[in-house]
């Protein structure tokens, strides 16, 4: 299981790049993709659209469970990853490069946590 | 599981209501371990990511009143009457949460003790003697869990099989498919008969693991439901307006003339449209495109905006209805 210590995550097992102070790349985690599976659909949120720290950005479908994506952060939507349109299954093969959404102008973020953090919260949680 | 399974049941056959019901329990009740069982009335339900255009036979849902909802599970449409039951299982996400078996496993052991021979099959079937007798699929909600499945009992085969029968080159769309498998009635297995009820009441001992509490959710609660249902699963905005991204293409002829219709829909909305035909026309056809496009891809948004021109203007011996039909097998 890798996490990279550039990154920050949360708890909601979503991945944080930030590209300066109010633009970030949102992904999900190595361990998340591993939970869900092989990814079959990603239900992308639209650019323009707002999204709120916390809360539901947009949803993946796996062989397994449609699971929701929440925001880390508070912003608004600037580009959405329309590779995964065509490949979802990049987040399972490359979750770390394959970013579902760049939000701008944040304004407030989720509790996240380091990448040690985040590796021993993924090993408490199970 | 822990010692006391919640059980509950909707008091409807609405599958709309009973969708908002299981997604109340599900985001609400976020404690315990809760069993439902519920049937729906003639229904196709599709699945989270699919575009429901695509995945039903809209003149035979017309013919027979057949109900359409969308639910938040993933996975493919399936057809639901009342020879169907179906059980939801809402429990904490734990570890390996996500593996079938947890789930499956008391389904095929209670069809198992009813001398079926029953197996899990697949990532989300239960299978008897090579059908297909339960389909399965779950949805993951914060730290809770929704594993619903349905179980053909004595479901009518020529309904089934006429609601999802469709034309598979209308629709282009990266959505989730729906594979076509060959089911079987649970009834028909069985070495002993019985009826639904009972079956029902067999279902209700033999899938909890531990001691049932009859539960009920209370007035404040169903009232959540009630607004949850009319609010989401009763508009076509969630039905129809959620699907994926889609190309439509269609091509009818009609005593008028041929004609063929494109359109791209996002959103639920027409992006591009595009209309072909050699019927007789005296004005440019594009004053129609421009008229569509950007209005809802539905039928009675269509009608709304061709109601302004005086169509055999532009589509000849063309009328209204036979337009609809060509793009969405249904007039208004």
């Amino acid at each position: 299981m890798n996490f990279p210590a550039e990154l920050k995550y949360s708890r909601d097992h979503e991945w944080v790049k930030m590209l300066d102070d109010t633009t970030a790349l949102v992904g999900i985690s190595d361990f998340a993709q591993s939970e869900l599976g092989d990814l079959v659909y990603v239900n992308l949120p639209v650019a323009g659209d707002d999204v709120v720290a916390g809360e539901t950005a947009c949803d993946v479908e796996s062989v397994k469970a449609v699971s929701d994506v929440m925001s880390p952060v508070s912003g608004r939507i600037a580009e959405v990853n329309e590779a995964l349109d065509d490949a979802p299954e990049l987040l399972n093969s490359d979750p770390y490069g394959a970013w579902i959404f760049k939000v701008e102008d944040i304004t407030d973020f989720a509790e996240l946590l380091d990448a040690e953090d985040y590796e021993a919260f993924t090993k408490e949680e199970h | 599981m822990e010692q006391v399974v919640h059980y509950l049941e909707t008091g409807s056959t609405d599958p709309a209501y009973n969708l908002a019901f299981e997604e109340y329990v599900l985001t609400n009740r976020c404690e315990g371990d809760y069993l439902i069982l519920w049937q729906n009335d003639n229904t196709i339900v599709v699945g989270q990511n699919q575009n429901t255009a695509a995945e039903i036979n809209r003149a035979f849902v017309d013919e027979h009143h057949i109900h359409v909802v969308r639910r938040t599970t993933g996975g493919g449409a399936v057809y639901h009457d009342l020879g169907n039951l179906n059980y939801s299982f809402i429990t904490d996400d734990e570890e390996g949460s996500l593996h079938l078996e947890r789930f499956t496993r008391p389904v095929v052991d209670a069809l198992c003790a009813l001398g079926l021979q029953a197996e899990a099959s697949g990532r989300n079937d239960i299978l008897v003697e090579g059908r297909k007798v339960s389909g399965t699929a779950q949805r993951v909600f914060k730290s809770r869990i929704l594993h619903h499945g349905t179980l053909l009992f004595d479901s009518n085969p020529d309904m089934v099989a006429g609601a999802l029968n469709v034309d598979p080159a209308k629709y282009q769309s990266k959505g989730r498919k729906s594979v076509r498998s060959r089911i079987g009635n649970i009834r028909s297995f069985l070495k002993e008969d019985m009826t639904l009820p009972d079956f029902w009441a067999y279902l209700t001992r033999a899938l909890s693991s531990a001691d049932v509490r009859k539960d009920r959710l209370t007035e404040n609660e169903l009232r959540q439901v009630r607004k949850l249902k009319e609010e989401k699963y009763d508009t076509w905005e969630w039905t129809y307006g959620k699907s994926p991204r889609y190309n439509m293409t269609s091509k009818q002829r009609w005593p008028g003339g041929g004609l063929e219709i494109r359109a791209e829909v996002s959103q639920g909305v027409t992006q591009a449209l595009t209309i072909y035909g050699d019927f007789m026309a005296t004005r440019p056809i594009q004053d129609i495109t421009n008229a569509l496009t950007g209005c809802q891809f539905r039928p009675e948004a269509f009608a709304a905006q061709l109601k302004q021109f005086g169509l055999q203007e532009y589509l000849g011996g063309i009328t209204e209805e036979e337009f609809l039909k060509t793009v969405f097998d249904t007039a208004v």
